[in-house]
Protein backbone atom coordinates (compact mmCIF):
# COMPACT_ATOMS: atom_id res chain seq x y z
CA UNK A 1 0.00 0.00 0.00
CA UNK A 2 1.46 3.46 -0.99
CA UNK A 3 0.12 4.98 2.46
CA UNK A 4 3.03 3.51 4.21
CA UNK A 5 5.37 5.88 2.77
CA UNK A 6 3.17 8.73 3.73
CA UNK A 7 4.33 10.79 6.35
CA UNK A 8 0.84 12.16 7.35
CA UNK A 9 -0.69 8.42 7.45
CA UNK A 10 -1.75 8.41 11.14
CA UNK A 11 -0.05 5.96 12.94
CA UNK A 12 -2.29 4.59 15.17
CA UNK A 13 -4.58 4.12 12.28
CA UNK A 14 -6.60 0.74 12.46
CA UNK A 15 -5.56 -0.17 8.72
CA UNK A 16 -3.28 -3.41 10.02
CA UNK A 17 -1.08 -2.61 6.58
CA UNK A 18 -0.42 0.93 7.24
CA UNK A 19 0.41 -0.29 10.64
CA UNK A 20 2.75 -2.96 9.71
CA UNK A 21 4.49 -0.60 7.07
CA UNK A 22 4.98 2.27 9.68
CA UNK A 23 5.89 0.18 12.55
CA UNK A 24 8.58 -1.50 10.17
CA UNK A 25 9.90 1.97 9.63
CA UNK A 26 9.85 3.25 12.74
CA UNK A 27 12.06 0.32 13.71
CA UNK A 28 14.67 0.71 11.03
CA UNK A 29 14.51 4.67 11.85
CA UNK A 30 14.93 3.21 15.93
CA UNK A 31 18.03 1.17 14.70
CA UNK A 32 20.05 3.93 12.70
CA UNK A 33 19.03 6.27 15.49
CA UNK A 34 20.26 3.61 17.91
CA UNK A 35 23.63 2.73 15.74
CA UNK A 36 23.69 6.56 15.47
CA UNK A 37 24.38 7.09 18.96
CA UNK A 38 26.64 3.71 19.51
CA UNK A 39 29.07 5.63 16.77
CA UNK A 40 28.68 9.08 18.03
CA UNK A 41 29.60 7.36 21.55
CA UNK A 42 32.62 5.32 20.67
CA UNK A 43 34.04 8.69 18.93
CA UNK A 44 33.20 10.56 21.77
CA UNK A 45 34.75 8.48 24.29
CA UNK A 46 37.80 8.07 21.95
CA UNK A 47 38.77 11.82 22.00
CA UNK A 48 38.14 11.24 26.07
CA UNK A 49 40.43 8.76 26.06
CA UNK A 50 43.42 11.22 24.02
CA UNK A 51 42.40 13.80 26.72
CA UNK A 52 42.40 11.59 30.00
CA UNK A 53 45.15 8.99 29.19
CA UNK A 54 47.01 9.42 26.22
CA UNK A 55 48.46 12.31 25.99
CA UNK A 56 48.56 13.04 29.65
CA UNK A 57 50.92 9.92 29.56
CA UNK A 58 52.81 11.23 26.49
CA UNK A 59 53.19 14.23 28.06
CA UNK A 60 55.51 13.05 30.23
CA UNK A 61 57.52 11.09 28.37
CA UNK A 62 60.86 12.94 26.69
CA UNK A 63 60.47 14.62 22.78
CA UNK A 64 62.08 11.42 20.74
CA UNK A 65 59.32 9.38 22.67
CA UNK A 66 56.35 11.84 22.37
CA UNK A 67 57.03 12.70 18.58
CA UNK A 68 57.99 9.05 17.35
CA UNK A 69 54.92 7.38 19.31
CA UNK A 70 52.55 10.24 17.97
CA UNK A 71 53.84 9.95 14.25
CA UNK A 72 52.76 6.14 14.58
CA UNK A 73 49.57 6.54 16.60
CA UNK A 74 48.73 9.07 13.72
CA UNK A 75 49.59 6.24 11.01
CA UNK A 76 48.07 3.26 12.64
CA UNK A 77 44.57 5.04 13.39
CA UNK A 78 44.08 5.12 10.06
CA UNK A 79 42.46 1.56 9.21
CA UNK A 80 39.33 0.17 8.66
CA UNK A 81 37.95 -0.25 12.53
CA UNK A 82 38.35 3.43 12.88
CA UNK A 83 37.42 5.05 10.06
CA UNK A 84 33.43 3.88 9.40
CA UNK A 85 32.97 4.65 12.79
CA UNK A 86 34.16 7.89 12.77
CA UNK A 87 32.58 9.02 9.41
CA UNK A 88 29.29 6.97 10.79
CA UNK A 89 28.99 9.09 13.48
CA UNK A 90 28.28 11.68 10.85
CA UNK A 91 26.62 9.80 8.49
CA UNK A 92 24.26 7.58 10.97
CA UNK A 93 22.79 10.51 12.40
CA UNK A 94 22.28 11.99 9.06
CA UNK A 95 20.30 9.47 7.72
CA UNK A 96 18.17 9.02 11.44
CA UNK A 97 17.10 12.56 10.91
CA UNK A 98 16.13 12.00 7.30
CA UNK A 99 14.00 9.13 8.29
CA UNK A 100 12.36 10.42 11.44
CA UNK A 101 11.45 13.48 9.34
CA UNK A 102 9.54 11.37 6.71
CA UNK A 103 7.95 9.68 9.65
CA UNK A 104 6.35 13.19 10.70
CA UNK A 105 8.35 13.15 13.89
CA UNK A 106 9.91 16.50 13.39
CA UNK A 107 10.74 17.23 17.35
CA UNK A 108 13.05 14.10 16.71
CA UNK A 109 14.57 14.83 13.51
CA UNK A 110 15.07 18.54 14.71
CA UNK A 111 17.70 16.74 17.57
CA UNK A 112 19.27 14.20 15.32
CA UNK A 113 19.67 17.33 13.54
CA UNK A 114 21.53 19.31 15.84
CA UNK A 115 23.71 16.63 16.73
CA UNK A 116 24.46 15.78 13.56
CA UNK A 117 25.74 19.45 13.02
CA UNK A 118 27.48 19.33 16.34
CA UNK A 119 29.47 16.40 15.56
CA UNK A 120 30.10 18.07 12.09
CA UNK A 121 31.74 20.77 13.87
CA UNK A 122 34.22 18.64 15.58
CA UNK A 123 34.69 16.33 12.34
CA UNK A 124 35.91 20.22 10.72
CA UNK A 125 37.78 21.15 14.28
CA UNK A 126 39.75 17.40 13.08
CA UNK A 127 40.13 17.87 9.36
CA UNK A 128 40.81 21.78 9.89
CA UNK A 129 43.32 21.71 12.88
CA UNK A 130 44.15 18.44 14.32
CA UNK A 131 44.87 16.21 10.70
CA UNK A 132 47.25 19.53 9.21
CA UNK A 133 49.36 19.38 12.76
CA UNK A 134 49.68 15.07 12.57
CA UNK A 135 50.71 15.96 8.67
CA UNK A 136 53.17 18.40 10.09
CA UNK A 137 54.28 15.94 12.44
CA UNK A 138 54.83 13.68 10.06
CA UNK A 139 56.69 15.79 7.69
CA UNK A 140 59.30 16.80 10.25
CA UNK A 141 60.43 12.69 9.73
CA UNK A 142 62.55 10.32 11.71
CA UNK A 143 62.75 12.06 15.23
CA UNK A 144 66.49 10.99 14.96
CA UNK A 145 67.22 13.76 12.51
CA UNK A 146 65.03 16.04 13.55
CA UNK A 147 67.42 19.16 15.24
CA UNK A 148 65.23 21.18 17.13
CA UNK A 149 63.00 18.25 18.36
CA UNK A 150 61.60 20.28 21.44
CA UNK A 151 60.20 23.16 18.90
CA UNK A 152 58.91 20.33 16.97
CA UNK A 153 57.21 19.00 20.13
CA UNK A 154 55.90 22.04 20.93
CA UNK A 155 54.30 23.37 17.92
CA UNK A 156 51.86 20.35 17.82
CA UNK A 157 51.17 19.29 21.43
CA UNK A 158 49.80 22.59 22.90
CA UNK A 159 47.07 23.00 19.99
CA UNK A 160 46.53 19.66 18.96
CA UNK A 161 45.81 18.89 22.94
CA UNK A 162 43.47 21.96 23.42
CA UNK A 163 41.64 21.37 19.87
CA UNK A 164 40.94 17.74 21.04
CA UNK A 165 39.31 18.40 24.21
CA UNK A 166 36.92 20.95 21.94
CA UNK A 167 36.16 18.24 19.53
CA UNK A 168 35.45 15.76 22.35
CA UNK A 169 33.03 18.45 24.00
CA UNK A 170 31.36 18.85 20.92
CA UNK A 171 30.81 14.93 20.19
CA UNK A 172 29.11 14.36 23.67
CA UNK A 173 26.81 17.15 23.25
CA UNK A 174 26.18 15.60 19.68
CA UNK A 175 25.80 12.29 21.70
CA UNK A 176 23.14 14.06 24.14
CA UNK A 177 20.88 15.08 21.57
CA UNK A 178 20.49 12.12 20.04
CA UNK A 179 19.69 10.88 22.88
CA UNK A 180 17.04 13.23 23.33
CA UNK A 181 15.61 12.36 20.39
CA UNK A 182 15.82 9.13 20.75
CA UNK A 183 13.39 9.24 24.22
CA UNK A 184 11.65 11.37 21.57
CA UNK A 185 11.10 8.52 19.23
CA UNK A 186 10.22 5.94 22.13
CA UNK A 187 7.36 8.38 22.91
CA UNK A 188 6.17 9.04 20.10
CA UNK A 189 2.37 7.49 19.56
CA UNK A 190 2.09 4.44 17.04
CA UNK A 191 4.79 2.25 18.74
CA UNK A 192 4.87 -0.79 16.79
CA UNK B 1 9.41 4.22 32.18
CA UNK B 2 9.71 7.05 34.90
CA UNK B 3 11.49 9.80 34.18
CA UNK B 4 14.49 9.35 37.21
CA UNK B 5 14.74 5.34 35.79
CA UNK B 6 14.86 6.82 32.61
CA UNK B 7 17.96 9.18 33.80
CA UNK B 8 19.25 6.36 35.21
CA UNK B 9 19.69 3.97 32.11
CA UNK B 10 20.23 6.65 29.64
CA UNK B 11 23.15 7.93 32.27
CA UNK B 12 24.48 4.46 32.39
CA UNK B 13 24.03 3.96 28.67
CA UNK B 14 26.23 7.70 27.64
CA UNK B 15 28.76 6.19 30.50
CA UNK B 16 29.08 2.44 28.70
CA UNK B 17 29.98 4.16 25.74
CA UNK B 18 32.18 6.46 26.46
CA UNK B 19 34.35 4.07 28.24
CA UNK B 20 33.50 1.37 25.25
CA UNK B 21 34.87 4.43 22.63
CA UNK B 22 38.25 5.04 25.04
CA UNK B 23 39.05 1.60 25.15
CA UNK B 24 38.08 1.43 21.41
CA UNK B 25 41.20 4.11 20.59
CA UNK B 26 43.43 1.51 22.49
CA UNK B 27 42.09 -1.67 20.28
CA UNK B 28 42.02 0.52 17.00
CA UNK B 29 45.43 2.51 16.99
CA UNK B 30 46.99 3.41 19.92
CA UNK B 31 49.04 -0.14 20.86
CA UNK B 32 49.50 -0.53 17.19
CA UNK B 33 51.14 2.89 17.32
CA UNK B 34 53.19 1.68 20.46
CA UNK B 35 54.04 -1.53 18.71
CA UNK B 36 55.94 0.64 16.29
CA UNK B 37 57.79 2.52 17.98
CA UNK B 38 61.57 0.99 19.60
CA UNK B 39 60.62 -0.89 22.51
CA UNK B 40 62.05 1.14 25.30
CA UNK B 41 60.12 4.10 23.87
CA UNK B 42 56.73 2.22 23.61
CA UNK B 43 56.62 0.72 27.21
CA UNK B 44 57.72 4.06 28.95
CA UNK B 45 54.83 5.50 26.82
CA UNK B 46 52.25 3.09 27.79
CA UNK B 47 53.61 3.02 31.75
CA UNK B 48 52.78 6.76 31.79
CA UNK B 49 49.74 6.58 29.67
CA UNK B 50 48.93 3.73 32.61
CA UNK B 51 49.51 6.25 35.70
CA UNK B 52 47.23 9.04 34.08
CA UNK B 53 44.24 6.10 33.49
CA UNK B 54 44.23 5.41 37.12
CA UNK B 55 43.62 9.38 37.76
CA UNK B 56 39.86 10.30 38.82
CA UNK B 57 39.32 11.76 35.60
CA UNK B 58 39.37 8.26 33.64
CA UNK B 59 38.10 6.08 36.73
CA UNK B 60 34.88 8.40 37.45
CA UNK B 61 33.99 7.08 33.87
CA UNK B 62 34.75 3.81 34.34
CA UNK B 63 33.89 3.44 38.06
CA UNK B 64 30.49 5.58 38.15
CA UNK B 65 29.43 3.55 34.73
CA UNK B 66 30.11 0.13 36.88
CA UNK B 67 27.86 1.19 39.68
CA UNK B 68 25.17 2.93 37.87
CA UNK B 69 25.15 -0.62 36.05
CA UNK B 70 24.48 -1.66 39.51
CA UNK B 71 21.61 0.18 40.09
CA UNK B 72 20.17 -0.52 36.65
CA UNK B 73 20.82 -4.09 37.37
CA UNK B 74 18.84 -3.71 40.43
CA UNK B 75 16.02 -1.68 39.11
CA UNK B 76 15.61 -4.13 35.88
CA UNK B 77 15.19 -7.07 37.95
CA UNK B 78 12.48 -5.08 40.77
CA UNK B 79 10.60 -4.25 37.36
CA UNK B 80 10.59 -7.74 35.31
CA UNK B 81 7.03 -7.32 34.05
CA UNK B 82 8.59 -3.85 31.96
CA UNK B 83 9.23 -4.28 28.43
CA UNK B 84 12.32 -2.86 28.86
CA UNK B 85 13.98 -4.97 31.75
CA UNK B 86 15.34 -7.39 29.87
CA UNK B 87 17.24 -5.40 27.83
CA UNK B 88 18.46 -3.15 30.60
CA UNK B 89 19.69 -6.35 32.68
CA UNK B 90 21.26 -7.77 29.89
CA UNK B 91 23.35 -4.31 29.15
CA UNK B 92 24.53 -4.05 32.88
CA UNK B 93 25.14 -7.15 33.30
CA UNK B 94 27.14 -7.30 30.03
CA UNK B 95 29.01 -4.27 31.16
CA UNK B 96 29.93 -5.63 34.32
CA UNK B 97 31.28 -8.65 33.33
CA UNK B 98 32.42 -7.95 29.94
CA UNK B 99 34.55 -4.86 31.06
CA UNK B 100 35.22 -4.59 34.51
CA UNK B 101 36.20 -8.12 35.31
CA UNK B 102 38.73 -8.51 32.22
CA UNK B 103 39.55 -5.14 33.43
CA UNK B 104 40.48 -6.53 36.80
CA UNK B 105 41.11 -10.13 35.85
CA UNK B 106 43.48 -9.31 32.72
CA UNK B 107 44.39 -5.89 32.01
CA UNK B 108 45.61 -4.62 35.19
CA UNK B 109 47.88 -7.48 36.31
CA UNK B 110 49.74 -6.68 33.04
CA UNK B 111 49.69 -3.15 33.44
CA UNK B 112 51.34 -3.95 36.91
CA UNK B 113 54.07 -6.37 35.45
CA UNK B 114 54.88 -3.84 33.03
CA UNK B 115 54.50 -1.25 36.00
CA UNK B 116 57.77 -2.76 37.57
CA UNK B 117 59.99 -3.04 34.51
CA UNK B 118 62.93 -0.90 33.38
CA UNK B 119 62.20 0.06 30.10
CA UNK B 120 65.88 0.11 29.26
CA UNK B 121 66.64 -3.91 30.25
CA UNK B 122 66.37 -6.96 27.95
CA UNK B 123 63.20 -8.09 30.73
CA UNK B 124 61.38 -5.38 29.47
CA UNK B 125 62.23 -5.88 26.00
CA UNK B 126 61.21 -9.18 25.82
CA UNK B 127 57.73 -8.63 27.95
CA UNK B 128 56.80 -5.78 25.44
CA UNK B 129 55.82 -8.36 22.43
CA UNK B 130 53.95 -10.56 24.95
CA UNK B 131 52.51 -7.78 26.30
CA UNK B 132 51.11 -6.08 23.51
CA UNK B 133 49.83 -9.08 21.82
CA UNK B 134 47.90 -9.90 25.19
CA UNK B 135 46.75 -6.84 26.84
CA UNK B 136 45.37 -5.83 23.30
CA UNK B 137 43.02 -8.82 23.00
CA UNK B 138 42.18 -8.49 25.81
CA UNK B 139 41.13 -4.86 25.80
CA UNK B 140 38.74 -5.84 22.47
CA UNK B 141 36.91 -7.90 25.01
CA UNK B 142 36.45 -4.97 27.29
CA UNK B 143 35.40 -2.98 24.77
CA UNK B 144 32.99 -5.20 22.86
CA UNK B 145 31.73 -5.47 26.85
CA UNK B 146 31.25 -1.54 26.86
CA UNK B 147 29.67 -1.22 23.42
CA UNK B 148 27.08 -4.34 23.80
CA UNK B 149 25.91 -2.92 26.76
CA UNK B 150 25.69 0.71 25.51
CA UNK B 151 23.41 -0.37 22.79
CA UNK B 152 21.38 -2.47 24.85
CA UNK B 153 20.71 -0.08 27.31
CA UNK B 154 19.81 2.25 24.30
CA UNK B 155 17.48 -0.43 23.30
CA UNK B 156 16.13 -0.75 26.24
CA UNK B 157 15.18 3.29 26.43
CA UNK B 158 13.74 2.57 23.51
CA UNK B 159 11.46 -0.20 23.97
CA UNK B 160 10.29 1.37 27.39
Amino acid sequence: MIVTTSPFTPTHDNNTHSVTGVGRQRRTAGWVLGSAMVATGLIAGLFYSYAVSVMLGLAKTDDRTFVSAMQRINEAIQNAAFLPVFFGAFVLPAVAAVLHRRLGMRDASRWILAGAILYGIGLAITFGINIPLNNELDQAGDPDRIANLAAVRDHFEGPWVAWNIVRGLFSTVALGCLGRALILHGNSPGRG
Amino acid sequence: MSSSLFALIFFTAVACGIVGGAFFAFSTFVMKGLGRVPAAQGIVSMQSINVEAIRARFMAALLGAALACIAVAGVSLASWDESFAPYSLVGSVLYLVGTILPTRAANVPRNDLLAELDPATTQAASYWPRYLTSWTAWNHVRTAGALAASACLIWSIHVG
